[in-house]
């Protein structure tokens, strides 16, 4: 089909980058699933030429992105937590502090070397899956999971 | 049964086992060859990946290793497996959005660019080729003691199975492999393991049995009873170690930076199904892993107490039968300096009468703990599924990343799916024989380049992939410019003060910068990468608009099956 004087082909991948407006990039592409407009890679509908010109169009995309950025935002929150907490157990707990550590006890185990030896494996276990589980949650809050 | 006759039976059936399944699974298309068509279980991708990962070293030597090492053997346990946090939460899940077929792949789209995609290929070429030559000694080493064959004939052995599945099934074949390889290598590891900590402490769960107290009674704790004989012996606290914190600082970091850059697994992520299953899978492939890394340390104890108490001031004439089987292979060498008859073990090295090697702390463990013949077998046929499973991974990198990245990408786009097909397995059956070759003529730096594998995934991939993914506005100059001059840094370090190729004498711990040592450069060499390549971004032009919007992409996870056309 032609479009805007573009020419997509429908039967192979084509992508064409259309214009950037602030910080969007409007992209349309056309393969095999049809003809759709993306805006900073999320996909739209874009069966008909009518939408791209309907402002309702990028009203509703400019929802879209902001959406996404607060995913992304709540998405390294995340990030941030566990990995301060995955380096202080390994780095912290397990080598700076560990003679500190040393003078308590866990059972058998003097409390700095358990660290560095059995707890941090343990932790690390546990915080893949805490985000494993946050972000099986994020996903659902904004409509990204798969199924 | 003698143990002879229970090796050949169990080591015979994991290997009718292993090219079973490599038959029923062969791959007919690229996907499938390279990422196994894309449709893996969690399930099964965690255990692939966790076989993939824990090599001959980590089977065999590493409990010993950390039994000599002490606290300081903590940048194993930690270097080894934290890496995978840093994968689960900040690699996996968008190279599995990105959906393509390798690591220079990526490296080649996000930094759109054929330099920064040959830089990448030559790394990852780099870094396979150095580790798989040591998992092919492994293989020959593991092969010449258990069924008394010469190391070179191990080796061959070896490579014949390793072709017949590598070649056959590519990744889809290699994943169910190394499903069947992580059962038979953790069985093989924690069945002595439990047994031991039983004999020892009481407790049938090692790592609580470390942490208990003796079996006889006394109340005292085992890790303290160790301190003691340590001390005793004028060798430093167990639990306190020789090395300097800023050094296990140092290669705790490099390792475990180093783990989440190794092409060999970030791979493996490739072959689930959506982002939420690369997260799960990373997540149950630690799991599996910690499983043995939780017990090593705590047979690493149990073998050191066990083996001060046997040797210590004992007549020579008076030693168990099992000291005297290893004996006989080397791996145990009394030397009667003073010629008092009796065994002398102190840390004094004037006046020390035994040499122990690491990998008996492992492989004598089943003697010690006067456990059945097909015991030894199963550890036997768990050190060869070690070595197998991780030597079949590394070879599919190095084949994909010939047939793909350097024939398909950049030689012969126009390649057609069949015939990449048959090179990408050509390029396997080349692996191996290379590999093979080093397997039999190790190069004597051997060691020294495992260490530098780790440390040049860390300060070339893991930088440009953090970059790539987190900083939108990364361009390729600064992406090149960093990976060319880590990679750099760290071969200067290594040859300098690793190998000693660039003084007369090697250099002393003195000079080593900041007091690092080159196991544990790769975190510095990564630092670097990372200020470099910043601040070569800051004064050059930002990516096209459609790179930018590849990075928007890759951070959602919508839409992760639909990969982009080639």
């Amino acid at each position: 089909m032609s479009l805007l004087g573009l020419h997509l082909e429908n039967r192979s991948a084509t992508k064409v980058l259309l214009h950037s407006i602030n910080h969007y990039f409007l992209v349309i592409r056309s393969d095999k699933l049809g003809v759709r407009v993306s805006i900073n890679g999320h996909l739209s509908n874009f069966n008909s030429i009518h939408s791209y010109f309907n402002p309702y169009f990028f009203r509703s995309m400019d929802d879209k992105v902001q959406k996404a950025q607060r995913y992304w935002k709540e998405n390294l929150t995340y990030l941030g937590i566990l990995l301060s907490i995955w380096f202080l157990v390994s780095y912290g707990a397990g080598i700076l502090f560990a003679d500190a550590l040393n003078q308590f006890r866990l059972g058998g185990f003097k409390l700095g070397f358990w660290f560095a030896q059995q707890g941090s494996i343990y932790i690390f276990v546990v915080l893949i899956f805490v985000y494993v589980y946050l972000m099986n949650k994020l996903d659902k809050k904004y409509g990204y999971d798969q199924e | 049964m003698d143990v002879k006759i229970w090796t050949y039976i169990i080591v015979g059936l994991s290997f009718a086992l292993y090219i079973g399944i490599a038959i029923w699974s062969r791959a007919g298309s690229t996907k499938e060859f390279y990422v196994a068509g894309g449709g893996v279980s969690p399930l099964a991708n965690g255990m692939a990946t966790a076989a993939d990962w824990m090599s001959a070293a980590s089977f065999i030597s590493m409990a010993g290793i950390i039994s000599f090492m002490g606290y300081d053997g903590a940048v194993y346990l930690m270097g080894w497996t934290g890496g995978y946090v840093l994968l689960a939460l900040l690699l996996a899940p968008y190279l599995r959005k990105f959906g393509k077929f390798t690591v220079p792949d990526f490296i080649g789209d996000r930094y759109y660019s054929k330099s920064a995609r040959s830089v990448a290929v030559v790394c990852a070429l780099l870094v396979s080729f150095t580790y798989v030559a040591g998992q092919m000694r492994g293989v020959g080493v593991v092969f010449s003691r258990f069924l008394e064959v010469d190391i070179n004939t191990g080796v061959v052995i070896g490579m014949i199975i390793v072709l017949f599945y590598a070649v056959l099934g590519g990744m889809k074949g290699i994943t169910y492999t190394q499903v069947a390889q992580y059962c038979v290598l953790i069985f093989a590891f924690m069945v002595p393991a439990i047994f031991i900590s039983i004999q020892m402490t009481g407790n049938p769960i090692p790592q609580f049995g470390m942490g208990g107290t003796l079996a006889d009674g006394s109340g005292t704790y085992l890790m303290d009873k160790l301190d003691g004989l340590s001390t005793e012996l004028g060798f430093a606290e167990y639990t306190r170690g020789t090395k300097s914190v800023i050094d296990v600082f140092a290669i705790t970091l490099a390792l475990m930076v180093g783990t989440a850059g190794l092409p060999h697994v970030i791979v493996r992520f490739f072959t689930v199904k959506r982002v939420k299953d690369a997260r799960m899978s990373a997540g149950l492939a630690l799991l599996f892993i910690a499983i043995l890394y939780t017990a090593a340390p705590a047979v690493s104890v149990f073998a050191r107490t066990n083996l001060i108490e046997t040797v210590r001031d004992r007549p020579y004439t008076e030693v168990p039968q099992w000291f005297s089987n290893w004996e006989k292979t080397g791996l145990l060498v009394f030397d009667d300096k003073n010629g008092d008859g009796r065994i002398q073990y102190v840390a004094d090295k004037a006046q020390n009468e035994l040499t122990i090697d690491n990998d008996i702390m492992v492989l004598a463990n089943p003697e010690i703990a006067n456990l059945p013949n097909w015991v030894i077998a199963l550890v036997a046929a768990g050190g060869l599924a070690a070595a197998l499973s991780t030597a079949a991974g590394l070879l599919l990198v190095i084949s994909s990343s010939v047939s793909h990245d350097l024939i398909k990408k950049m030689i012969k786009p126009d390649i057609s799916e069949k015939s990449e097909l048959i090179a990408a397995r050509l390029s396997a059956v080349v692996a191996v024989c290379v590999a093979g070759y080093f397997g039999i003529n190790p190069p004597g730096f051997v060691a020294a380049v495992v260490a530098l594998a780790f440390g040049l995934a860390a300060a070339s991939f893991f930088p440009a992939i953090i970059l790539g993914i987190f900083y939108k506005r990364m361009n390729k100059e600064g992406a090149v410019a960093g990976m060319v001059v880590g990679i750099a840094l760290m071969l200067y370090y290594m040859v300098k003060y690793k190998m000693g190729w660039l003084d007369a004498t090697l250099p002393t711990k003195d000079e080593w910068w900041f007091g690092i040592s080159p196991e544990g450069f790769g975190s510095v060499a990564m630092l670097v990468n990372f200020v470099v390549a910043i601040a070569v971004n800051s004064f050059t032009p930002a990516p096209p608009e459609d790179v930018q919007q590849i990075v928007e992409d890759i951070r959602l996870p919508m839409g992760a099956g639909e990969a982009v056309a080639h």
